[in-house]
């Protein structure tokens, strides 16, 4: 095993002193991710080049150092969150966007651009990459891909994959390839962009990304149903989509939501127990309205009491802004506890959105627990917010035993799936054969094609070893 | 750290979701992790829970922090980084663990000087130039940059109000605001000063501070309360006092050369004290000014680097942040590139010159002063 002077030296004379820290200070910083989970790294190192990064994968492999790529550290599930310990590559330095080509309608960048900068860029020229993860304002592209992330337009516009035409990766040895590439179809060989793409840096380390990019569109109608009951709401969402109509977004909030995002609007939303934020999007205002008119009277049909229609482009913008901080906002109900992030994620089938919610309520309610009820419902993609206190051993049994119940629920009953956006990670590896029983050894047999060291973010997936909870790195003291 | 603890819900509370980061000067410069107020509250949650010492180095990181508040303005889970972070301060400074050796000399300064550039309190006025009363409704708080580092404004200023006729003196024994060392967490200090302030603004019986300096302007308004008890006098920013001049038509302001002025909100004013226009309707009120706003402005306004002691305990840092603010003022087209904090002032003047920048940074005042017609009658 390499001293920490000895990994020190090799990195700096990589990346320069400048770029690399095994400062406490430094370590400790970079120790947790959004996932609230700590492992402390040997090393933090931040390459400008996919050379760089080559060199250190080279090494890196040779030496058995664990490596964990990082974007903007936003992970919900532990993603970079260095386990094994080893060297943290902050991809903040690779953040150019390279190209943005209208004709082939792509984006080219390195890993670090932050998502909102791209859109940013994109938007001067009429267009987008329109996952829209709640961490918009900060995740990084290269976090998105390895996450398989998406958001709130994923709906219409699908998550991170469906844009990902191609990939230059860095393996564990220093080799460096490229997958896909300009084309918007290739049935070309087995599609190892889609491998890569959610891979959680556990197979190599994105250098470069090459998106399909997609108009803007120019209008925008968000229709406001608010339901007496969160079951009118749950059952308004399916028939908007037995009926074909595809919304840009369809958001759900409960009644302890709404009470939270009210705390900060002006113009109050009206009580319910759940109202569903729908907005419709298009290049003619006539589509747009035609669509919501549809959303209005499906809702009202499934006993909406009431129905707010907005085509004001900041109201929709301030609405929506407000959703994406609305689990943000959460921590005011949870204080000192973490939140629970196994039951974080979930996503059913459409059509059985609304039993299962019922039945995950039902044994929340049935267990005492208050759990917030939220998420892109459209596609069936369930947030569910309850908390525990991390530093009581009774509470973490109590909560990795309710999440072990509710994942057997959405998975085994409903044919659903523990993250919909979010990843595994580490936090949700404890739970990887309840999904996936024995086909996880294809994903492990996959692993050691790319990674045979098990160098590359070792944790997540559950891809080496399974741990025995999600609660398994917490904090820890940490001696200087 | 017992003060620690005060804010551990606070702490605890952090989603550690990367929101604030995103617009903090020192992270957008440094890109450190732990240079972000994410960071700072990842390390700040490892020592209130005990699981992390705060080593020297982990107490610089509290310190590399211009206190701008942008992190405030980006947090969504009812926190507040920039108290988190003030608290921090205090307890470490309590422990005798901080402030780090350049803030804490620099401190030691000003409780020995009452100013931090180790002049004798005698120099403090030696450019007035007039003779002022001794009792007055209004005070005129010059502070200590201006008074030692940017005498020509400041006289200028006097100048300004004297010929307008406005009631007004100044404190002789004036000292240092406490600003430095209220933000460097060295709460005692910070309250004899303020305690000392009080009592010579106590006797000049005024009713009003007026101050150009956006740091004395927040101290005054946001600290004293807290740090003398009941501060029970009205604050102005001299830039409000000349615009109301200028609108009553006491003073007037002559056309001149036309010229595009790009406004800088400083941090202390602006997003501490909800201080944006009275400074952009004075500039308004110049003929032949024209004012664009950087694409940053009001409560989004970059911040200069120089603020929460980052400019003492490291002036680099400090200047580079600067620079990432004139170039933003450059891309407005302007020829100058006005500020009503003497602070941002050096600090942005020393990130031009190190650009070899065209823009010229000067304060509201002396903008003002160059194109004055003083009338003294309403």
């Amino acid at each position: 095993m390499l001293s920490r002077e000895e990994i020190y030296r090799f990195l700096a004379g990589v990346v320069g002193e400048d770029d690399v820290s095994v400062e406490i200070a430094d370590l400790y910083a970079y120790s947790m991710d959004a996932s609230m989970r700590m492992s402390m790294p040997a090393a933090v190192a931040r390459p400008e080049s996919r050379e760089e990064v080559a060199e250190i994968l080279r090494w890196a492999n040779e030496n058995r150092v664990p490596i964990v790529p990082r974007g903007a550290g936003t992970s919900l599930s532990g993603q970079a969150v260095p386990v094994k310990g080893g060297v943290v590559l902050d991809m903040c330095k690779m953040d150019k966007i390279k190209e943005i080509d209208l004709e082939d309608r792509v984006a080219v960048v390195e890993p670090g651009v932050i998502y909102d900068e791209l859109n940013r860029e994109l938007g001067k020229l009429g267009y987008v990459f329109p996952p829209d993860p709640g961490s918009a304002i900060a995740c990084t592209v290269g976090g998105m891909v390895a996450n398989n992330a998406s958001g709130i337009r994923a709906l219409k516009y699908g998550a991170t994959v469906d844009h990902v035409l191609g990939l230059e990766v860095v393996l564990p040895g220093g080799r460096i390839i490229r997958t896909g590439g300009r084309v918007w179809k290739s049935s070309s060989g087995l599609n190892l962009t889609k491998l890569f793409v959610g891979s959680e840096g556990a197979l190599g380390v994105f250098t470069e990304v090459i998106l399909k990019i997609t108009p803007k569109p120019r209008y925008y109608g968000l229709t406001i149903p608010v339901f007496q009951k969160l079951e009118q709401a749950l059952e308004a969402t399916v028939e908007i989509m037995r009926r074909g109509i595809l919304p840009s977004a369809m958001e759900l909030l409960d009644d302890i939501c709404i009470m939270i995002i009210n705390n900060v609007l002006e113009e109050k939303l009206p009580n319910g127990e759940a109202l569903l934020f729908i907005e419709n999007d298009g290049y003619s205002e006539g589509t747009v309205e035609e669509e919501s008119r549809m959303v209005k009277k499906i809702c009202e049909e499934k006993g909406a009491q009431k129905v707010i229609y907005t085509t004001d482009a900041e109201r929709i913008e301030e609405l929506m802004r407000l959703r994406h901080t609305l689990a943000n906002m959460l921590a005011k109900l949870r204080g000192e506890n973490i939140p629970l992030n196994n039951i974080q994620d979930f996503a059913v089938p459409i059509g059985r959105i609304p039993e299962a919610v019922r039945e995950l309520k039902a044994t929340a309610q049935s267990q005492g627990r208050l759990m917030v009820i939220f998420g892109h419902i459209g596609d069936g993609n369930i947030h569910l917010g309850t908390a525990i206190n991390p530093w009581k051993e009774e509470d973490r049994r109590a909560g990795a035993e309710f999440a072990r119940r509710l994942a057997e629920i959405v998975v085994k009953k409903y044919g659903g799936t523990l993250s919909a956006e979010h990843g595994l990670g580490v936090t949700k590896a404890s739970l990887v054969e309840l999904e996936h029983g024995d086909t996880i050894k294809y994903m492990r047999a996959i692993k050691k094609v790319f990674d045979p060291h098990g160098i590359m973010n070792p944790g997540v997936m559950g891809l080496i070893e399974v741990p025995r909870d999600e609660f398994v790195y917490m904090p820890t003291r940490v001696v200087a | 750290m017992e003060e620690l603890e005060k804010f551990k819900t606070q702490i605890a509370m952090c989603n550690i979701c990367a929101w604030c980061r995103i617009k903090c000067p020192v992270y957008s410069v440094t890109k450190w992790e732990s240079e972000g107020p994410r960071g700072r509250m990842i390390l700040l949650r490892g020592i209130v829970y005990g699981l992390l010492e705060p080593t020297q180095k982990v107490i610089e990181k509290v310190y590399e922090c211009t206190s701008c508040a942008m992190c405030n303005f980006n947090c969504d889970a009812g926190i507040s980084p920039l108290e988190v972070m003030l608290g921090a301060r205090r307890a470490f400074s309590r422990a005798g663990v901080a402030p780090p050796p350049p803030n804490k000399r620099m401190d030691m300064r000003i409780a020995r000087d009452k100013n931090p550039y180790a002049s004798p309190q005698e120099a403090r006025f030696q450019w007035l130039d007039v003779t002022l009363p001794e009792k007055s409704d209004g005070v005129l708080f010059v502070g200590c940059v201006n008074a030692f580092r940017h005498q020509e404004t400041v006289k200028k200023a006097v100048s300004m109000l004297k010929a307008a006729g406005y009631d007004f003196t100044l404190l002789k024994d004036e000292v240092c605001c406490g600003m430095h060392p209220y933000w460097d967490g060295q709460t005692e200090l910070a309250k004899q000063l303020a305690e000392q302030n009080a009592l010579l603004f106590d006797k000049t019986e005024a009713s009003t501070v007026i101050t150009p300096c956006a740091g004395c302007y927040s101290t005054f308004t946001k600290a004293y309360p807290e740090l003398v008890g009941n501060f029970g006098f009205k604050v102005k920013h001299i830039s409000e006092v000349i615009r109301d001049l200028a609108k009553e038509g006491v003073i007037e302001l002559r056309e001149g050369e036309a010229v595009k002025v790009t406004y800088h909100d400083p941090c202390h004013l602006g997003r501490h004290c909800n201080f944006y226009d009275p400074p952009r309707e004075l500039i308004k009120l110049i003929p032949g000014v024209e004012l664009v706003e950087m694409e940053k402005n009001r409560s989004e306004a970059n911040c200069c680097g120089g603020g929460g002691g980052l400019f003492t305990l490291n002036p680099e840092l400090a200047v580079r942040i600067a620079e990432r603010r004139v170039k933003e003022a450059e891309a407005t087209g302007s020829k100058y590139l006005i500020t009503v904090c003497p602070l941002c002032r050096t600090n942005l003047d020393l990130a031009s010159k190190r650009l070899d920048s065209q823009l010229r940074v000067c304060d509201l005042v002396d903008l003002v002063a160059s194109r004055l017609r003083v009338t003294g009658e309403a």
